[in-house]
């Protein structure tokens, strides 16, 4: 922990409802120095603790990986927002804050979206749903899977040799729940936006994110090509013509070769072999339209090398090539402890674990990773305190189970 | 409605598709974004790149130009050198994904800058980042979605991993972008600029930070194609073949289905739809373990029904009935999806000439502040007279004069 001033020192954060892309945003809002108060139903989502990965020896409900990644650090409160006593508190919670995030829960008496901009004009506030606030489907169901098969990249995934290596195989989402998050990012984007806006005397907002809209913007390329080009993009068609992903001793390397002097490079790289000095690889598009056997020739190289080897001879050759790293590898990977890409923090429990502390480094507010317990209703004494209610208040109001 | 970002200026040194998707970001949200490109890299950018396939000029440079002015600028000259400055002296913020050390070495960097403009914010967004061994090593998506550890867990179980393409530069953008505003936010509220440094490999690993905490208490995880741990039904279905694409290749033809349940109830409306009564009425199956323990025969029992129906049918019916279900959509489906239609999302850009370009909006809308944009891209250094003249106070004289140094163009 830091004393250093953070970009968010002071700004108050409600976050209600979601699993993926609403926590997301609000984990990093955590990150960048706001003080976020996460509403859960009462006993904690049921849902949102149980996904994967799972820590050993945790008690119920705190096993998750993602549900510590996600919100250690926040407030976490519980309040059944359906009925009029709960919602009443959310709404409360909700008109002392500078930043409202969430998914678009029912809460009682408490109309979100446009509505409470209105009623609140200094609050900035984003809804991430799966389709948009408005629109045919603004109401429809949806899941990090289907946003990305309705965002457009799944059918792109995967290209290359994972593609190739079973063909008929169904398309894919992105790992881990990074759809969603992707989601979140735009969110954040769009409220630090409004901050911004804010700060100059401008007022609150209401902004409006689409998960399936983040995920086609970030897919724009194929989709202008099949709108303005009538090429449509398969996921056998978007293999790089030369390099690509290839298998080695010890794993897989990634290359690319676009520009001559990645051809050179990575000549160099392989020991510039007789096979990689013929002519007729002397120009992106020689090398495109020969790419089967340049291919061919990377991949026999590559088959008997080790990972860590290629790595260090590209780095000093300048060529585009790199190992696919596990997060196992990566946590000891010499350049990313130089940089101290992972924070230690605490599970619960005790356990030490690492994690990724912060999104960016900033010279003068630096981000940074706050600990914090995840059992649920955590904070309810202290943020119920805050709010006003009396220790009595407090208790009666777990007892009939709308905190 | 100008957005958010209305009255911010980015005096923007970016190329490629991760610093150009950061600023056309800043752009969408209001803020006047200054391209300063050199013949080398923005050319290159724009012409034809058959790294992507052979014939077909890539427009990606100039999607991602679009809502952004271009300032054409030999940077190989101390004159070019001193406007770039003169650039930076009048922006908010400025941005640069080079190598480490590229922007030092134009007498460009940080150090430079903050002379130039005591309060800029400044963001880098190399593929390792300003510091540490392996600062120099060159990156794109496949790279450092490789070195993020995002593309290991990408990919069919026990075969290779899915290497990572644009999707991957427009995600460590985004968080570029993100880096740029709260840097902007800071100084609103204190008056004082800072230097980002945001390497895009750690971009990507934030969106899988569970798997390090896993990772560092020795649960590593492996590659496991669109599997949840504990969710079941939870994948793409095959349906039947695009009829309209029936001399095509698998790619073409091939339809696909999302399904992805997370609720008790969603799976008794599944079966329903399906008409896979055994299945629904299997006190086994009833739960997410139950489910999750027989997820094959579960994935084999669905693939068998959606084989041979129209992948619009089924999810229409699905959606109907609450269950997350969404067809896998290609570019084509999405442009003709009514929903998208009556958001409004699709532009269509004046280029000039008769070529319109249809392109896909904001992804996010801000009920007070609003959008900006909506512009074709400009030619390269079709901005340089206008910003010289109107924003540094040059004269067309002065300008030409410039032009004929080849220091601008």
């Amino acid at each position: 922990m830091t004393d250093r001033p953070t970009v968010l020192g002071g700004i108050k954060v409600l976050e209600i409802g979601g699993t993926g892309a609403v926590p997301y945003c609000g984990r990093l809002l955590a990150m960048l120095g706001a003080d976020v108060v996460k509403v859960e139903p009462p006993g904690g989502d049921q849902a949102a603790r149980r996904l994967p990965p799972y820590l050993p020896g945790m008690p119920a409900l705190q096993r998750s990986a993602m549900f510590y990644y996600l919100n250690a650090g926040k407030s976490l409160v519980t309040a059944d927002a359906a009925t009029p006593t709960g919602g009443q508190l959310v709404a409360r919670l909700a008109e002392r804050s500078d930043v409202v995030v969430h998914n678009r829960p029912q809460v009682a008496g408490l109309e979100l979206g446009p509505a409470l901009l209105r009623r609140h004009d200094s609050i900035v506030q984003c809804a991430i749903t799966p389709y948009g606030w408005s629109g045919p489907k603004a109401g429809v169901v949806s899941s990090d899977l289907v946003t990305n098969a309705v965002g457009g990249d799944a059918y792109l995934t995967p290209a290359g040799l994972a593609h190739s290596w079973a063909p008929e195989r169904e398309p894919l989402k992105l790992a881990g729940f990074a759809g969603s998050y992707a989601a979140g990012l735009a969110g954040l984007l769009g409220v630090l936006a409004s901050l911004f806006r804010r700060a100059g005397g401008l007022g609150g907002d209401f902004i409006d994110v689409s998960e399936q809209d983040v995920h086609i913007s970030m897919s724009r390329e194929q989709i202008m090509w099949a709108a303005n080009e009538n090429v449509l993009e398969t996921r056998e068609t978007r293999a790089m013509p030369v390099g690509g992903c290839f298998e080695c001793a010890d794993g897989f390397i990634q290359i690319y070769v676009f520009s001559d002097e990645h051809w050179k490079a990575l000549r160099a790289t392989m020991g510039d072999p007789p096979w990689a000095q013929s002519q007729d690889y002397a120009t992106p598009l020689s090398r495109a339209a020969h790419s089967a056997e340049i291919n061919a020739g990377i991949a026999g190289w590559a088959r008997g090398e080790k990972r860590e080897v290629m790595y260090r001879r590209a780095k000093e050759r300048g060529a585009t090539l790199a190992p696919f790293l596990s997060p196992a590898e990566i946590i000891v990977d010499q350049h990313m402890v130089q940089r101290e890409y992972l924070t230690e923090t605490e599970l619960p429990e005790g356990t030490r674990a690492l994690v990724p502390g912060r999104p960016f480094l900033m010279s003068q507010t630096p981000a940074t990773w706050t600990p914090g317990p995840i059992a649920p209703g955590a904070s309810n004494r202290a943020v119920y305190l805050d709010l006003g209610l009396a220790d009595d208040d407090i208790e009666a109001l777990t007892i009939v189970g709308v905190i | 409605m100008e957005g958010p970002l209305a009255g911010v200026r980015v005096a923007d040194f970016t190329w490629a598709g991760v610093g150009g998707y950061c600023g056309l970001l800043w752009a969408m949200l209001g803020a006047e974004v200054i391209k300063i490109e050199t013949k080398v890299r923005g050319g290159t950018q724009r012409a034809s790149n058959p790294a992507r396939r052979v014939g077909v000029k890539s427009n990606l440079a100039e999607e991602l130009s679009r809502d952004k002015k271009s300032v054409l600028l030999n940077l190989k000259t101390d004159a070019g050198i001193r406007l770039a400055k003169e650039l930076v002296s009048v922006s908010d913020m400025t941005a640069e994904n080079f190598r480490p050390g590229v922007m030092d070495r134009l007498g460009l960097g940080y150090q430079d800058l903050v002379r130039a403009r005591p309060d800029i914010v400044m963001v880098s967004m190399a593929a390792n980042g300003q510091s540490g061994p392996d600062r120099g090593v060159p990156g794109y998506a496949g790279i450092f979605g490789a070195l993020s550890g995002l593309s290991s867990l990408m990919g069919y179980p026990g075969g290779p991993p899915a290497e990572l393409r644009l999707p991957a530069d427009m995600l460590a953008g985004t968080m570029g972008a993100i880096a740029g505003v709260a840097g902007l936010y800071r100084r609103r509220v204190t008056g004082q600029g800072q230097y980002i440094d945001c390497a895009n490999r750690e971009s990507l690993g934030t969106l899988i930070g569970e798997y390090f905490i896993a990772a560092s208490v020795g649960r590593s995880q492996t590659r496991a194609a669109n599997q949840v741990l504990g969710r079941a039904p939870y994948n793409c279905y095959r349906c039947a073949d695009d009829p309209a694409a029936a001399g095509g290749s698998v790619g073409e033809r091939e339809r696909w289905l999302g399904i992805g349940i997370t609720r008790d109830e969603q799976w008794t409306a599944l079966c329903a739809v399906l008409a896979l009564s055994a299945l629904g009425d299997d006190p086994g199956l009833a739960t997410a373990e139950g489910r999750w323990a027989r997820r094959e025969e579960i994935d084999a029992a669905i693939s068998g029904r959606t084989r041979s129906d129209p992948a619009e049918l089924l999810e229409s019916a699905l959606q109907a009935a609450g269950v997350p279900a969404g067809i896998v959509m290609r570019p084509g489906d999405l442009l003709a999806d009514a929903h998208l239609g009556e958001r409004e999302k699709w532009q269509v850009l004046d280029r000039g000439d008769s070529t319109p370009w249809i392109t896909f909006g904001v992804p996010m809308h801000f009920e007070a502040a609003g959008e900006a944009g909506g512009y074709a891209a400009p030619p390269l250094g079709g901005d340089s007279m206008s910003v010289l003249t109107g924003l540094l106070g040059y004269s067309e004289a002065d300008v030409i004069k410039l032009q004929d140094a080849e220091v601008v163009a």
